[in-house]
């Protein structure tokens, strides 16, 4: 033990390499690791997304069930059909599963996984429905079809007849093509339109019978007069004072013309005393035909007589 | 592939009585610039001594966090400023004797005479912190280079700080509880002295830096330290005694020194009148100048016959038999007042009346301009120093599996 | 023997008893005077008064040359006759000088003693001239630590500050003169609780609840006013009394005792318009001990005296011992009022720096005796 000893850093061999007591230390070195842990876990993460994609391509042995959910409407026996049909059956492999399902229109999406014994998990998300149509084959009854907001069209396979009467139906459309392929003028606009009354304003879309697309055609939206023309049902309203049939939203303002919905005392206009006509719609704007954009002027006028 | 180089870390902290201030920088280009500065009120130092360790820690902590949050990286090292009567500075010397045939001085002998200087002991109950060198003598002779010059006896001389023991470990403890390495101590003195005196001026000047709790001093002597030395008074004790003799407390007494002190105390001051809070509202109170200065000066004049005293004494020890003057032939650059307490008015005077030597605040040179005060001498000078006397040593990017081990190594 | 006095004044050591026989001739009959020392010189001063020689074998009536430890062994030597000049005595005021042998040694062992049978004790201890040295120094600072625990009450002036009441070219004497107008205050107001007739009287027991706790933080101040609006002036003197503002004192109290005596002229609304003002500056917001009384002497002076501690009335001895092991709140203040800290104000805990001789965290001016102007 001689002088040198006596240096300090001799004496104090300095180990740093502890975890640290308080709170101020736990930060610091939360703080320091932080880039190192946020690029392993993305590492790691990655290894897991490649190692369970790359699971899905190989085909294992036939397998007798599967399990299924669905955030719609379409049953389990649907899917089994789809299993079922062609030459493999349940064995073919998962990417061709998903291929024949989504071939269906009210498939969005489809994800198909095979477990380790063999079994099929099967979660599928569907279209939404937001109104149907009705058309006229060449021969046959009518086909009804649901539609989606943005523009597809569906069998709505799977919904009860309840839920497809309370759509509402979009009517006086021009359309190009069929079945799948069948393209809506106008759905572009009518389905945004549908989808949020759908999801924010419910209770007045419950009430909504149908949608006229009769002034809607090329739907440039800030064409004077371009409207949606929607009819409301009559049953449900009160009979001490006169229905409001129908509701007319500009194409190009209809969001806020929605918005200011809730705020319009319908009940109250409708019993004042000078309400004598038979029936009344609502109309949201003024649609200049020489001015754009409309002016939101909310006024009950007397339905014209059909 | 050969392995990346990364400019060094520097982190320096000074922990003062009043203030614990924390700056890190990065060498580019030979040149430090700043990435993160904090500064906090210390808590837990009194007189330069430490009375409550475990505030003084937390404080400490908070400047460390502070300053890895502004700079944006954390810190493994740091420099520590070592300051105060605990830390004792003497002159050792390290002989050798040059073998007769040759009679050259090789670069050997010089290390073998360092080796030698480092090998003495320091007193009982204390660990050697820093050595500081100087002048090395051949046969007596003060000599810039020996390596190549003739003559029989080589001496190399350092000044040697040591402390006591147990202080050491809690200083070095305290910072490696917060998971950083203590890289080397650096004399604050000396540090107060690189940022605010130029190479020229070392030639001979006294630079005394006075803090809230002490007074470093530190004499150079063509370029090299002579000595240094601290006295346990500072800026606390002025306000300390302008509050009992106003019968005011710490906080006001603070405030009037700052606003109203001066180190000298002049006739006409006694017929200025001031009042505390200025605005005469309710609660305001009247004092007389002439008793603020009074008090201040006499206290501010006391410290520096401390300080000469002081001096004095280590040059005694120094050159015994000798009578040294301190005169403009000795320190040519005079004196250098830096240190929060030299922001008192009129200081500069006042100590050229004591020393009798021309006197001027030093402000220490930064890129920064908040940091140009005198207050902040010590730390800016930490990192001046850092870089000139121990650098760090250059980084290797470390490989992948090194730094998982290090994140790992809990 | 007759009734022991309600107040024992006792001077220890030889700087105590010639306060103490200064005092002696002025104070009213109720106050009791005794002297202790190792140096029978000192009981010369007063001749006739009680006296207790202690350390006969150790000093042999020499006194003890400065050494602290022989003055505590001297009065150990002599424990039951100390004990029994106090036995029966409700406040003891002890006036010891601190840094030589017999005031510091013996101080604490005294007022240990003195506690012991059951008295408040009241120690007025004054600490060296700064120039008397290092040593003197180093041992009243350590004597202070052990005395503040011992004693109910502890008043501490340090004799620099003398220096500052008096004219710079004064003689010593009066210096001195103003350290015994303290004290001799202080007996006064101590004495005027317990003599009946006051304009406003005051509970003994209450004065000595306020005492009760050895080791608390003591305030004393003194003040006199004269003339028009006197009792307003004594008042505001007592605010400024530099034994209230020295580096160890403590300032904001919870319990006040304040003693307003003046002569035929005081009356008790002027009285308590004193107490008022010295509320506001040293608190008492627990409890405020009120006593005027009128003494014909003092013609227009009045003097206000307040005496004054911080700890709330302590639970009973057992109670208060179980209540440290379990962290009882008030306890930690015990502790702390006894620290350096309370002694040396912002400087405690650190070690005492001396640089010829003097202890230099004292403030300078005081250290070098520069009287300062009045304030405006």
């Amino acid at each position: 033990m001689g002088p040198a000893d006596r240096d300090w850093r001799s004496l104090v061999p300095q180990e740093v390499n502890r975890v640290p007591e308080d709170d101020i230390g736990r930060k610091r070195a939360v703080r320091s690791r932080l880039p190192l842990v946020l690029s392993i876990l993305f590492f790691v993460a990655l290894g897991v997304v490649i190692y369970l994609s790359v699971d899905e391509s190989v085909p294992v042995a036939a397998g007798r069930s599967f399990r299924y959910k669905t955030d719609g409407f379409l049953p389990a026996a649907f899917v089994q059909k789809v299993i079922s049909a062609g030459v493999e059956g349940p064995a073919k492999n998962v990417r061709a599963i998903k291929a024949d399902l989504e071939a269906d229109n009210q498939v969005l999406a489809a994800d198909v996984r095979r477990r380790a014994d063999g079994t099929l998990e099967i979660v599928l998300r569907e279209r939404v429905a937001v109104a149907k149509i009705a058309s006229a084959p060449p021969t046959g009854p009518m086909v009804v079809r649901l539609v989606s907001p943005d523009g597809q069209t569906f069998a709505g396979t799977g919904y009860s007849e309840q839920t497809i009467r309370s759509l509402p139906e979009i009517q006086d459309f021009r359309s190009t093509g069929s079945g799948d392929q069948l393209a809506i003028e106008g759905i572009e606009v009518v389905g945004p339109f549908l989808l949020a009354a759908r999801t924010s304003y419910e209770r007045f879309y419950l009430q909504w019978a149908s949608v006229s697309l009769r002034d809607c055609f090329g739907a440039q939206e800030d064409a004077p007069g371009s409207n949606l023309n929607v009819k409301v049902r009559i049953a449900a309203q009160p009979t001490d004072r006169p229905p409001l049939v129908g509701i007319i939203f500009s194409t190009a303002n209809w969001r806020k013309e929605l918005a200011l919905l809730p705020r319009i005392k319908i009940e109250e206009y409708l019993r004042m005393p000078n309400a004598t006509a038979q029936a009344y719609v609502l109309k949201l704007s003024i649609q200049n035909r020489t001015i754009s954009p409309p002016v939101p002027e909310p006024r009950l006028v007397p339905a014209p007589l059909r | 592939m050969t392995p990346k180089l990364l400019p060094s870390l520097i982190a320096v902290i000074d922990i003062g009585t009043h203030k614990t201030v924390s700056l890190v920088g990065q060498m580019i280009n030979g040149k430090a610039r700043m990435l993160g500065f904090s500064e906090r009120r210390t808590d837990g130092v009194v007189k330069g001594t430490v009375i409550d360790l475990e505030r003084l820690h937390r404080c400490v902590h908070e400047v460390v966090n502070d300053v890895e949050r502004s700079s944006g990286r954390s810190i493994e090292q740091v420099y520590l400023s070592l300051s105060g009567p605990a830390a004792e500075g003497e002159r050792i010397k390290g002989i050798h004797a040059i073998p007769a045939h040759d009679g050259k001085v090789t670069a050997k002998d010089v290390t073998d005479a360092i080796a030698s200087a480092k090998r003495l002991e320091p007193p009982a109950g204390r660990a050697t912190l820093l050595y500081m060198r100087q002048p090395t003598t051949i046969d007596g002779r003060a000599v810039a280079n020996p390596v190549g010059m003739a003559g029989k006896r080589l001496e190399v001389h350092f000044w040697r700080v040591t402390m006591e023991e147990g202080n050491m470990r809690m200083r070095v403890g305290m910072v490696n509880g917060m998971s950083i390495k203590v890289r080397d101590f650096i004399l604050a003195s000396h540090a107060a002295a690189c940022a605010t005196a130029s190479d020229s001026d070392k030639q001979g000047v006294l630079v005394v830096d006075m803090g809230a709790g002490t007074t470093d001093w530190i004499l150079y002597y063509k370029e090299h330290i002579l000595c240094a030395g601290s006295i346990p008074v500072g800026g606390e004790h002025m306000t300390n005694d302008l509050s009992v003799a106003l019968r005011i407390s710490r906080e006001t007494a603070e405030d009037l020194k700052i606003r109203f002190g001066s180190a000298l105390h002049r006739e006409a001051d006694a017929n200025q009148t001031i009042w505390k809070d200025g605005d005469r509202g309710l609660g305001d109170q009247q004092f007389n100048r002439g008793t603020i200065t009074q008090v201040l000066s006499l206290r501010y004049q006391e410290t520096f016959e401390y300080v000469k005293k002081d001096i004095m004494q280590h040059l005694e020890q120094l050159f015994p038999g000798h009578a040294v003057k301190l005169d403009q032939y000795f320190l040519p650059a005079g004196i250098i007042l830096t240190g929060g307490s030299a922001n008192l008015a009129d200081a500069a005077e006042a100590v050229h009346a004591i020393m009798q030597l021309p006197t001027r605040i030093g402000v220490p040179t930064f890129e920064n301009d908040s940091l140009r005060k005198p207050e902040y001498a010590g730390v800016v000078g930490l990192m001046t120093a850092a870089i000139t006397d121990s650098p760090p040593p250059v980084r290797r990017q470390r490989g992948f599996l090194a730094s998982l081990k290090d994140l790992f190594r809990f | 023997m007759e009734r022991p006095p309600s107040i024992l004044l006792v001077g220890l050591g030889g700087a105590g008893c010639s306060i103490v026989a200064r005092l002696a001739a002025r104070l009213p009959p109720e106050i009791g005077v005794a002297l202790i020392d190792t140096d029978t010189r000192s009981f010369q001063q007063l001749p006739g008064a009680t006296v207790v020689q202690i350390g006969r074998a150790q000093t042999r009536g020499m006194g003890t040359g400065g050494e602290a430890a022989l003055g505590s062994a001297s009065a150990e030597a002599d424990e039951a006759a100390l004990r029994r000049i106090f036995t029966g005595v409700p406040i003891v005021v002890m006036v010891a000088g601190l840094g030589g042998g017999t005031g510091s040694g013996a101080a604490a062992v005294v007022a240990g003693y003195a506690a012991e049978v059951g008295a408040t004790v009241l120690t007025f201890a004054t600490m060296p001239f700064s120039h008397e040295g290092e040593r003197r120094q180093r041992q009243a600072n350590e004597a202070t630590g052990v005395l503040g625990l011992k004693c109910h009450g502890l008043v501490v002036v340090h004799n620099d500050l003398l220096l500052q009441q008096v004219a710079t070219d004064a003689p010593l004497s009066e210096s001195f003169a103003a350290a015994d107008a303290w004290v001799g205050g202080a007996l006064r107001a101590l004495a005027g609780a317990f003599i009946p007739g006051a304009l406003v009287a005051a509970d003994p027991a209450a004065l000595r609840s306020i005492l009760a706790n050895p080791g608390s933080p003591t305030l004393f101040a003194f003040g006199v006013g004269t003339g028009e609006g006197a009792a307003m002036k004594a008042a505001r003197a007592a605010s400024e009394c530099p034994l209230a503002h020295g580096p160890s004192s403590v300032t904001k109290v919870a319990s006040l005792f304040v003693h307003v005596t003046g002569g035929p002229t005081l009356t008790t609304t002027a009285a308590f318009e004193a107490v008022a003002a010295v509320r506001t500056r040293f608190g008492g917001e627990t409890s405020t001990i009120v006593c005027a009384r009128v003494n014909p002497d003092l013609g227009d002076r009045i003097e206000v005296s307040v005496l004054g501690a911080s700890l709330p009335a302590p639970k009973s001895p057992a109670k208060a011992k179980k209540g440290a092991k379990a962290g009882d709140p008030s306890q930690p203040m015990f502790e702390f009022a006894t620290e350096e800290a309370m002694r040396r104000g912002l400087f405690g805990g650190t070690p005492m720096t001396f640089i010829d001789g003097q202890d230099i965290d004292v403030p300078t001016y005081i250290r070098k005796a520069v009287r300062l102007p009045a304030s405006p």
